[in-house]
Formats: C-alpha cells, structure tokens, sequence
C-alpha cells in the first residue's frame, strides 16, 4: 500500500494568514484531510511535540525560524524524524529546488498554487517518498 | 457551501482587500526612496520586498497571476539592489507596476521581455502599463515563458538565447523580434491592437 493512502492529517505551516485560508479549504474539502494550520515555525514545532501528522506543508520563507530550519530542527525529533514535509515557495527556481531537496524536503510545490489540485500534488510528492 | 464556493468567496475578500496591500507596498516603496540614509533604505527595501514576496505567493494562488508577476518583478528588483546596488528605483511606486489595468484584469497580455537592454526596454514597457516580465537567464526564460503571452526579442544575444530555448524543444508562446527603430510599445499593439 502506498503512503499516499494513508494520509489522514496534514500541518500547514505559514506566516500568511492568506495561504493559511486557502490552503485549509484545499487540503480540507478537496483533499479529505485533517488540516492543522500553524503561523510559525516555533508554533509547528510546539505542534508536534503534542500531535502526530502524516504530511507538513512548510514555507521556506518565514521570519523568525525560516523554514529549513523548522525542517532541521524536526528532523532532529524522532516522532517527525521521519514525516514527508513538502516546501512551498514563491522562488522555485530548479537551483533552489535543489537546495530545498538537498535538506530532506520530500518535495517542492511552487507558489501560486491551484487550490483544486494542491491535495493532488501533495499526495503525488508522498507517494514518490513511499514508506518511511 | 461546496468547494467552488468556498474558493470563490475567498477569491472574493482577497480582491477586496487588494487595494489595501499595494497601498501598503507603495508606502514602503515610497520610504526607500525618500530615505535620508542607508541604513534607513535598507530597511525600507527589506520591509517592501517581503511585502512583494507575500503578493507574489499568494496573488496567483486566488486567481491574480499578473499582480503576482509584478509583484514577482518588484521582488527580484529589490533583492538584486541588495545584492549589487545600482538603481533602486526606475519606477516611482506600485502604481507605475501595477497600474489599474493590471488589478483590474483589462491588461490581456504578459510580456516577457529577453533583451540585451532588457531593464530598460522593460522599463519602458512597465511605464506604458503593460505587465511585464524580465528574464535574466535561460532557467528563468524556460520557468517563465508558460506565463507570457508574448516574448519580445532584442539584440543578438538574446535571439541567440531564445533558439537555444528552443533548441532544446521547449515550446516558448509566440514571439515577436523588435526591429531596429521600431518602439517596443509599436511592436505589441501592432499584436494586442484591444489590449489597452
């Protein structure tokens, strides 16, 4: 059975509350998902100290902890060592995706973003990871 | 509610409240280039690039893709200033950016600009109010190019840049070459005679 199956919850990490509203009635309604937002890096990662998810969504570029350093530090973790976090960036040139990889990310989704296929492409990215 | 409704509601404060963000963005454009020191510009040109960053990811999210190209353009402008200097400002604010056309939609085509003077053919383009594109390198031509309407073509190198696209079989959309003499601006409504 593929990871993509599995998929029940789903953390989306973002300091625009606009892409926090838009990603919610995506993730949510079209994907099926349980979805948690959080405004930070610091709140994802007071989140995952308390609760399990089975996808993080994470922007790159966040003030205060940034987003490859959330990604660090919850990798560092063991309950979310092993979690597919998927970046999201308005700069997803084919370097930075590289770049964005080369730190763990599970994958890299782009910014604009179409609501109506974003589940589509966060379940394409899990199942292209596969089993932890 | 359904989905479609949902979005579309979102769609719909989010235009609302546009005005508001590029108001915001011009007010820190407005301070970078009033600012009485260095030390004053650098902050006003961090504060208005992380007001563009946010245009930029989330205008085409909720259906605005060429406010989020301007805003896209006003980014790498301010990020290039911080990284080599040089002329902040060639447009006075947002405004000359992102002109009522652009919010508005009456604009129908994006132009991607590849020249061997390309700030300042887009320059002249951008104060014309077209919604306008540059591109700096063959990734950015190749990640871009599926977002203009027309690709506007001057000087040798960047004829030469674009067959090398091209080469490599990625289909650019229409594009147009800039004769000697001819005006950018007389190029494009010769194609989008409507698009004003």
């Amino acid at each position: 059975m593929s990871r993509a199956a599995t998929i029940r919850s789903v953390l989306l990490v973002d300091d625009e509350a606009d892409i926090r509203l838009i990603g919610q009635v995506s993730l949510q309604d079209v994907g099926g998902w349980e979805t948690v937002t959080a405004a930070s890096g610091e709140e994802a990662l007071a989140l995952t100290a308390v609760r399990s998810f089975d996808v993080i969504l994470l922007d790159v570029m966040m003030p205060m902890t940034d987003g490859p350093t959330t990604l660090a530090a919850l990798r560092a973790r063991g309950v979310t060592k092993a979690t597919p976090i998927i970046f999201m960036t308005a700069k997803a040139r084919k370097h930075e995706v590289a770049a964005y990889l080369s730190l763990g990310a599970a994958g890299v989704i782009a910014k604009p973003f179409d609501a109506m296929r974003l589940p589509e492409e966060v379940r394409r990215i899990v199942a292209a990871v596969g089993q932890p | 509610m359904t989905v479609i409704d949902a979005l579309e509601r979102l769609r719909s404060q989010w235009r609302a409240a546009l005005p508001q963000k590029l108001a915001e963005l011009d007010r820190a454009l407005a301070d970078a280039r009033d600012a009485r020191t260095h030390s004053e510009r650098c902050d006003a040109v961090e504060r208005s690039k992380r007001l563009a960053h946010r245009l930029r990811g989330t205008a085409g999210t909720y259906g605005f893709e060429r406010v989020g190209v301007v805003a896209a353009e006003v980014e790498d402008r301010l990020e290039r200033w911080q990284q080599a200097g040089g002329d902040l400002f060639p447009f006075d604010s947002i405004g000359d950016l992102a002109p009522e056309p652009v919010v508005g939609g009456s604009i129908e085509a994006t132009i991607v600009v590849v020249a061997d003077e390309a700030d300042a053919l887009g320059a002249a383009l951008i104060a014309a109010g077209w919604t306008t594109l540059i591109v700096d390198d063959d990734d950015d031509l190749e990640l871009h190019a599926a977002q203009g309407d027309v690709v506007l073509v001057s000087g040798p190198a960047a004829s030469a840049r674009v067959s090398r696209i091209q080469s490599r079989g990625v289909t650019l959309p229409r594009i147009v070459r800039i004769d000697d003499g001819q005006t950018p601006e007389a190029a494009i409504e010769q194609l989008f005679p409507s698009a004003r």
